[in-house]
Formats: C-alpha cells, structure tokens, sequence
C-alpha cells in the first residue's frame, strides 16, 4: 500500500493544475468574502447590513470552495484514462484495490489540506472586508470550531463523490459537472418541491442539501448530515471499486 | 526470466479478439510479435499483464506478476505511444515509475541520458515528437532494470539512427539475461532485431519459433540448366520437391545448393545458375497471415 501512496503522492504534486486548483479554491472565495463583507458592512444598519460585530459566515462559500477543488479528485481517475496512463499505474502496481484505496486516500489528505487553507483564507478575507469597511478585524471565531471542522469535511466528500463519479463513468468531466449540477441545481429544484410538499425528512436524504445544513448546525444533526454524505460517497465508491477490478484498463 | 503465456483468450461482443494463445517469451533473446493490423496483438499484450480481463494466465518466472512484490522490477511496459501526462515533466513522469522500486534520483537521470532526453528533462512533454515520446516511454519501461520487457512498437516514429540504435539496445538487453518482447510492423526492422518470432492472425498463434528455422522452412534453390527435365528427374528422386522457374529454372526445396550441385554432376549436366534464396521475414509472414488480415486494403488503382 505504501508504494501507490508514493506513486500518488508524486502524481497529485507534480501537475500544474493541482497547484493552480488549490490557489484558487482559497483566493476566489477570500476574495468574494472581502467583497461581500466589505458590500454589506459599508451599506450601515439603515440599508440592512449587518449589526456591529456580526460577520459575513465562511460556511456560505464552502460549497463553492469544494467546486474548484472537485477537479483535483475527478482527475484522479479522469486523467488517467484519457491519456492511457492508468495502464502504465497498474502495470507497476497490478493490485488493483491498493491503487484504487491510495488514489481515494491520497485525495482526501490532499483536499483536507486544501480545505483547511481555504477556509483560513475565507477567515482572513472576511476580517480584511470588515477592516476595509473601518468596522476593525472582526474574526469568525465559528471556523476554529465544530462548523471549521464540518466545512473541511463538506469539501473532503464532495471532492471525493467528483472522484468516486469518474472512477465509475471513466470520465472527468462527468467527474466535475455531476457533483456540481447535483449541489447548484437538481437538489435546490428538488428541496423546493418538498418545501411546498412539506417533506421534511428530504434534508435526510439529499447529499448535498444535508451536507450544507450540516455546517450550519450543531452536535449529532451535523453528524448524522455529514454520516449521509458519506455514505453517499460510497453508494457510489464501492461499485467503482468493483467494476475497477473487472474493467478492462 | 522466461515469460510463459498459457490458453490466452479474449472476446470483445461476438469478436473472439484472443483465442486459445499460448507461447513462451524465451531469455536471451528479442523476441518478436507479430501479426496483421487486428490480430490482437495490443490485447495479447495487456492481458498478459492483467491490464485486460480475459481468459488464460501468463507467468512471470513461474508466477503471475500481481504476485510479484515489486512489478517494475519484473516487467518493464511501454504499450502507449504517449504513455504520459502532457503536462507533468518527463523527469516527474520517471519519478512517479521510480516509486515502486524506490529508485534514487540518479537512475533517473541515467536513463533520461541513455535514451538521449536530458537536455527536456525539465519539459513538459506536450510538445514532444513522436520518437522522443517513444524514448521517455523507453525510458519508463527500463528504469527498474526489469527482467523482462513488453514494448508495443517501440520503433514507430523513429528515425533510422535511433531504430539503429534501439535494435542494438534490445539485442543487448535480452543478452543480458533478460527476456524482450516486442511487436512491430516493421518487419525489415524485426528480422534484424529479433531472433525468435510469434506469429499471430485472427488472435490465434500461426507460429511460434526462431527466425532462421522460420525463414529457412520457406528457402529455395533456383537451378538453371539446358535440360530442366532430367534435372528435375534427378532431384525429385533424392527427395526435393521441385517447381518450374521459367524456361529453364526450377525452384527446388529440400535440398541444399551443395547437394543440387552434386545431383547435377553425378547425372552430368551443365548448370547455368545455381542461388540459394532465403525468403525475407516479410514474405514468409505475408505467406503466413495473407488471407488473415483484419482490415485489409481493396484493390491499388
């Protein structure tokens, strides 16, 4: 196992496109937060904004965090297929499952990373806005804590449902635009309908509507959002995996 | 470390790709794959080394190479054209090969060297020629010093130096020890380079044997002399089989030039030629696989 963590390790830093992904997975949503928190706290408490003290929230520009950094986890099988190097991986590493385990671990490591930096970038953006807007540094405390730890591992999984997507559809931009069309689209429709329909229950069920609740909420609500999440992610894994192992390379 | 591929077998829908192939990749020498366009050899090639789920089993000095610890140091692959990431550097591509076998950095660089890719180390190899792609690709396959080597025409792209070179490259390497299996369609290029040939056509193994036995089976004598008839007489009752050439040519099989010679005195008749023809490689592999080809051409207008 130890040997394609190595061989991904290499893989994931020694392409451009890692680096660029992550830099703009913090310095886009820093950015937008700078922005917005600059917007809102200029506009005073007459034209709405917000009261003295209050910030802007990191967990509103998570999801779009987790959608620039997708790409890294669907090109961890997308890549390889399109350009024919998945024989030249498992030539050298013939075991499939090792490969398949390094690939998903190696990605979450990496994300985390990545999560972690960008949530801190988010941070700082949002108290450079407020500074801006002469209200001081204003600190978002709420990202050290449970909901910091929530929106890392909302970017984790999301990024890792982009992975475990082109794992199974050997495609990597079906890898990106199906996590992101699921999130920003078909599930906002979907929550919609069972607004009016009064379905409670669908945050349950919804990844992504219950991912995002879940940074918002406390103790074993947030948990079990993030538990359905998960078990989401290998809903759709553990039948890439199977078929990685039957597949033609 | 023989390669030994046993009742190899492939469908792809109704299309038997593979059937029932079976053959050894001896040590010591190159050994050639060959086949007309569609005849399977590409798949032959990623099912023995479990890239492709089919039937059989090929063994890796005696073991399938999922058993063995470290793959790169057993076989060394280039099946691809461009077997790389255009966007990663062909000294980050080796790195990430070199894992496997925890090769230092300065192997790296002696094979970049070897294969004549020093100077684009740093590159990115989008903007690689076809015959440097080969080289790095070369360059991978060899890095872990494997046993064996599987390269899937290796010499496409190539210029007639660097062909020259990879020929006397393999020869070398399979000296060493080492079994080498290369498939190619150039055939010229393959008598040269290969002392062992495995024909296949339709994915079923036509031949499996040396080049010179190969060659030699399909050589003939061409015998000229005034009177074909007697001659001809002559040599069929030593046991030739015998073909008019010609007006006065006759193409004897069976027999050696020395030997036709000698009939030919003891009957006392006049030669007026008398040539040993070895067949090329490409004429016995187009007497071979001529009606086995997959897509083959219509009719030159």
């Amino acid at each position: 196992m130890s040997g394609p963590l190595r061989y991904e390790w290499v893989r994931i830093t020694t392409v451009r496109s890692t680096w660029v992904l992550i830099a703009l997975g913090a310095l886009v949503p820093a950015g937008l937060v700078l922005f917005v928190t600059w917007l809102v706290n200029t506009a005073g408490d007459a034209a709405g904004g917000p009261p003295e003290g209050a910030t802007t929230g990191f967990a509103g520009f998570i999801p779009l965090v987790a959608a620039v950094l997708c790409t890294i986890g669907a090109a961890s099988f997308g890549q390889e297929y399109r350009h024919g190097l998945i024989r030249i991986t498992l030539s050298t590493y013939p075991k499939r499952v090792p490969v398949f385990l390094a690939k998903a671990i190696m990605v979450a490591v990496f994300i985390a990373v990545a999560a972690v930096i960008a949530i801190a970038c988010i941070v700082l953006g949002e108290a450079f806005g407020a500074m801006l807007a002469g209200k001081g540094l204003i600190w978002d405390d709420a990202a050290v804590g449970l909901p910091g730890l929530l929106g890392v591992l909302y970017i984790v999984i999301f990024v890792l449902m982009a992975f475990a997507i082109s794992a199974l559809t050997r495609n990597q931009p079906v890898g990106i635009i199906v996590p992101i069309v699921l999130a920003v689209l078909v599930e906002p429709i979907i929550s919609t309908v069972a607004f009016v329909q009064n379905w409670t229950w669908i945050d349950w069920v919804l990844p992504f509507t219950g991912a995002t609740a879940a940074v918002g909420a406390e103790g074993a609500e947030a948990w079990g959002h993030i538990g359905v999440f998960f078990l989401w992610f290998l809903i759709l894994a553990i039948p890439a995996l199977v078929l990685f192992q039957r597949r033609d390379a | 470390m023989a390669i030994v591929a046993q009742g190899l077998g492939k469908s792809f829908g109704r299309v038997r790709a593979v059937d029932d192939l079976s053959f050894e990749v001896p040590d010591g020498v190159v050994t050639g794959f060959l086949g007309p366009n569609g005849a399977g050899k590409s798949t032959t090639m990623r099912l023995m080394l479990g890239l492709d789920r089919g039937d059989g089993e090929t063994r890796f000095d005696g073991k399938p190479l999922v058993e063995h610890p470290h793959a790169s140091r057993v076989v060394g692959t280039h099946l691809d054209a461009r077997p790389f990431l255009p966007g990663r550097t062909a000294r980050d591509h080796l790195r990430m090969l070199a894992t496997d076998a925890r090769l230092p950095n300065s192997r790296i660089d002696e094979v970049l060297a070897m294969v004549g890719l020093s100077d684009v180390a740093n590159k990115r190899p989008k903007g690689f020629s076809l015959g440097m792609a080969q080289r790095l690709g070369l360059a991978g396959a060899v890095l872990a010093n494997p046993r064996a080597l599987m390269l899937d025409e290796p010499a496409n792209g190539l210029d007639p130096q660097s062909i020259q070179w990879l020929r006397e490259f393999l020869r070398s390497y399979a000296e060493d020890g080492n079994a080498v299996l290369v498939s190619s369609h150039l055939l010229s290029e393959m008598q040269l380079m290969a002392q062992h040939v495995v024909v296949i056509a339709r994915g079923r193994l036509i031949v499996d044997g040396t080049v010179d036995a190969l060659v030699s089976q399909r050589s003939d004598v061409l015998v000229r002399s005034g009177d074909t008839g007697r001659l001809a007489d002559a040599l069929r009752a030593a046991g030739a089989a015998v073909d008019r050439e010609g007006d006065d040519g006759l193409a004897v099989t069976g027999l050696s030039t020395d030997d036709v010679g000698r009939i030919a005195f003891d009957s006392g008749l006049a030669l007026r030629e008398l040539t040993q023809r070895k067949a090329s490689l490409e004429e016995t592999f187009m007497e071979l696989t001529g009606d086995d080809q997959e897509f083959a051409f219509g009719e030159a207008s």
